[in-house]
């Protein structure tokens, strides 16, 4: 998250739990007839899993920020496994905040153009004629 | 009036001459019933691309006929709002089609669903899926009415 920041990435995610609907037709592609809508909201479980997290650091004797990485990093795979959280979500799904935080950048354009270091836009569209220009004048 | 009654009737109807089906209907309308009468020399059940085609290849081989394309679901192409749905997509997984659906109208099978004018070519990506078991039963239960195809 060097580019944005955590907390613009925060910030993003938020604005996504405040954008969710229940209950509404999902996509599907083909080979899928039947008809699948969004489950319940994923934030109504976020608040016990930060309170958690924050309880599990004190445990260790100390709030979250002050503990190393380590203790974090073994803390967070203690909750996922508890969550039952295997992989990354294919996208925020309420097993686990930090979870679904993470699948919120990780599968995000922004997160693609991170990774590759490159303006590559993977979700933007672009008008056909902007497409067809050749590469330099496009710089 | 239920999709029984609805069938009984359009049966009973389709047996008749021009003339008695108008009595008929007329007489629907006496009992409270309200349906509309469309006549046409054609009438192709459901508006996707094939029937699209279907019609205007028919429009040239008979030039005075008159077609009617039945569709039981929408017209749902929304220009002003496709970049939102797609957003929406995106972002949240909905469907960027909404309402190319009827709920209870879903088929069996390894086939994906549009119900709406434009049919699957609203979705096309460049996959052509195998008909499913549904289609098969249907082609069967529907010969001995079909002409279209002999």
């Amino acid at each position: 998250m060097a580019e944005q920041g955590p907390h613009a990435v925060v910030d993003k995610f938020v604005a996504w739990t405040r954008g969710y609907r229940e209950g509404v037709a999902m996509t599907h592609g083909y080979g899928h007839p039947r008809l699948q809508k969004t489950g319940a909201s994923p934030v109504p479980g976020y608040g016990l899993q930060l309170a958690a997290l924050d309880a599990a650091a004190r445990a260790k004797g100390a709030r979250w920020s002050a503990l190393d990485q380590e203790t974090r990093r073994a803390l967070l795979d203690a909750a996922f496994t508890a969550a039952g959280v295997r992989n990354l979500p294919p996208r925020p799904m309420g097993q686990h905040v930090v979870a679904d935080l993470m699948a919120f950048y990780f599968r995000s354009s922004e997160a693609n153009d991170d990774c590759y270091r490159a303006l590559i836009n993977r979700e933007v569209c672009r008008p056909i004629e902007v497409t067809i220009r050749s590469r330099r004048q496009l710089a | 009036m239920n999709h029984d009654d609805h069938a009984v009737r359009a049966e009973h109807a389709e047996g008749l001459a021009l003339a008695d089906r108008r009595v008929l209907v007329r007489r629907w309308r006496t009992m409270g019933i309200a349906m509309a009468v469309h006549e046409s020399d054609i009438c192709i059940i459901g508006g996707g691309i094939t029937s699209a085609m279907l019609a205007e290849k028919l429009s040239e081989l008979r030039p005075g006929a008159s077609i009617t394309v039945v569709e039981a679901g929408r017209s749902i192409f929304d220009a002003q709002n496709r970049g939102r749905y797609r957003e929406r997509a995106m972002a949240y997984g909905e469907h960027p089609w909404p309402d190319d659906y009827i709920e209870d109208q879903q088929a069996d099978g390894i086939i994906s669903m549009t119900m709406a004018v434009g049919g699957l070519a609203l979705h096309w990506g460049g996959a052509c899926n195998r008909f499913s078991e549904e289609d098969l039963r249907l082609k069967v239960a529907l010969r001995p009415r079909c002409r279209l195809a002999d």
